[in-house]
């Protein structure tokens, strides 16, 4: 299935799309590499022909979608400017792609990751650990990352100036058991049981600057839960990002330095964006209102507050609820 | 569609046990009413619950669980509860997830045996799919009387449903 972002270049006349992890979960059900899901797509517009695909994690048994946003930007790589593509994945790697062939230049970590051990470049599939290889009545535990991946769909941000990428990433682990699974029309097709929990390091989430030319951090910020919100890098050398307990934190492009922050009503799902008004003032707005997967599904008790469903605290963020409550406002800020 | 042997099973037992929940739902008039005070409900009022020419509770509302309190049977309705991915939606154990709690004893739609029948044989807004004509109607009685030994009561804290935080996972 397709979903998320679609990216454009007019020049090669291409777009790039992911596509979504096989189903059911339980990888017994559907054995081969599953051509062509949890992939990254690259089509011409005018006959929808697939010019290249590259599918990260080929025969996915861990839910991790390739859906997440293709950055588009010419890197200065080792042997001369590259058109690239750049991807942070479900599956904890961050890929450096020439966006012209689907060669793949480099594949890195960007989160704390066990499944994999890393890329071979010359077919870009990845080591798997067979210890994390999940199975149908196999209770695999503490995979790294969780199905909700080392990033999710929230998108991350590329500074021209800096020549970074600023990205929100999750530090959540889980164990998986593969579970038989009928499909039923209007039904969800899952076959797996998989709970998440926190990863190493006693975080959940952190706010990165990435460098997609040699692929490793630059700087980190660590946050109590995932970091859900977009991100925004301005000329004026500060990226914006919020956090599921409602700080709206505006940040160093150089260092990460927090130069400024405010709580605001609601945790952060949204994408930060800045705009210059009528009367020629430049703003930044952000939508404060939790959901999703984070604020709905795992939280639990966050939406307790519907008359009509309450919930027990979830195991993943028991506390979340204690935080933050329901949202729905959108807090503009003057410079 | 390939189905385990456990609901083969049922689906035999089905056949030959039908005939009797068919007859329930065939003359409500005739059947006692639900025990009212005996499992307190909260109801929450909804523009859906309105039915040109009936009662608020629907046609339903009347229907006995042939089933009620049979311990095999709800140990039957929990394996049919993964097997026709209910949990999928409404989270192991009825916890939540996608779809609604179980637990809390706030029903949307009502929480009468008759009221949760009706909500999994005509399914209800937003998502819960039309059961009736696609699983035995005994089927969906072992479903109601699982779901009906889920409520932990509304007046109890969501830390003490179980008294545990619940593993959950998101899509």
């Amino acid at each position: 299935m397709v979903w998320g972002w679609i990216s454009y270049d007019p020049a090669l006349n291409l777009i790039y799309h992911g596509t979504s992890n096989p189903g059911p979960w339980n990888g017994n059900q559907r054995p081969g590499d599953n051509k062509w899901s949890a992939a990254i797509i690259a089509r011409d517009p005018d006959t929808g022909e697939m010019v290249w695909a590259f599918q990260p994690t080929p025969h996915d048994m861990w839910d991790y979608d390739a859906v997440n946003e293709n950055i588009l930007v010419d890197l200065p790589m080792s042997g001369g400017t590259r058109k690239a593509l750049v991807h942070f994945d479900r599956n904890g790697f961050a890929y450096t792609i020439d966006r012209a062939t689907g060669e793949v230049l480099l594949a890195q970590p960007f989160v704390p990751m066990n499944w994999s051990s890393g890329v071979d470049l010359k077919t870009g599939r990845p080591n798997v650990n067979v210890d994390k290889a999940t199975a149908q009545g196999k209770n695999v535990k503490d995979i790294c990352p969780s199905l909700e991946g080392g990033k999710n769909q929230q998108p991350a941000a590329f500074s021209p100036k800096t020549g970074l990428f600023y990205v929100p990433t999750n530090n959540l682990c889980m164990d998986f058991e593969g579970r038989e699974v009928m499909y039923i029309a209007g039904t969800p097709y899952i076959g797996g049981n998989a709970p998440e929990k926190g990863g190493p390091g006693g975080y959940k989430g952190e706010f990165i600057a990435w460098d997609a030319v040699h692929g490793k951090k630059i700087w980190g910020i660590k946050e109590p839960f995932p970091v859900w919100s977009g991100a925004l890098a301005t000329a004026g050398n500060v990226v914006f990002y919020g956090t599921l307990d409602g700080w709206f934190k505006a940040v160093d492009a150089t260092n990460g330095t927090v130069l400024y922050q405010f709580k605001v009503g609601s945790g952060i799902v949204g994408a930060p964006m800045t705009y210059t008004g009528p009367d020629g003032k430049q703003y930044v707005a952000v939508y404060a209102g939790i959901g999703g997967d984070m604020g709905l599904l795992i939280a639990g008790d966050v939406a307790a507050n519907l008359p009509f469903d309450v919930r027990e605290r979830g195991t993943t963020l028991p506390d979340l609820a204690r935080y933050t409550s329901w949202g729905g406002m959108l807090f503009v800020f003057s410079l | 569609m390939h189905i385990p042997s456990f609901v083969q099973g049922m689906l035999v037992a089905a056949a030959l046990g039908g005939a009797a929940a068919y007859a329930a739902r065939q003359s409500p008039a005739r059947q006692s009413p639900p025990q009212q005070g005996t499992q307190p409900t909260y109801f929450v009022e909804h523009p859906d619950h309105i039915q040109p020419g009936l009662a608020r509770a629907g046609r339903f509302a009347s229907l006995v669980n042939p089933f009620q309190g049979n311990a095999q049977r709800v140990a039957e309705g929990s394996k049919l509860f993964i097997a026709y991915n209910c949990m999928d939606c409404h989270g192991a154990d009825g916890s939540g997830a996608m779809g609604p709690s179980l637990q809390d004893s706030r029903w949307h739609f009502g929480g009468t045996a008759g009221d949760i029948y009706q909500s999994i044989y005509e399914g209800r807004p937003d998502g819960m799919p039309a059961w009736g004509g696609r699983i035995a109607d005994d089927q969906i009685w072992r479903l109601v009387a699982y779901v009906q030994t889920l409520s932990k009561g509304h007046d109890v804290a969501t830390e003490n449903f179980t008294g545990k935080t619940i593993a959950r996972s998101g899509h």
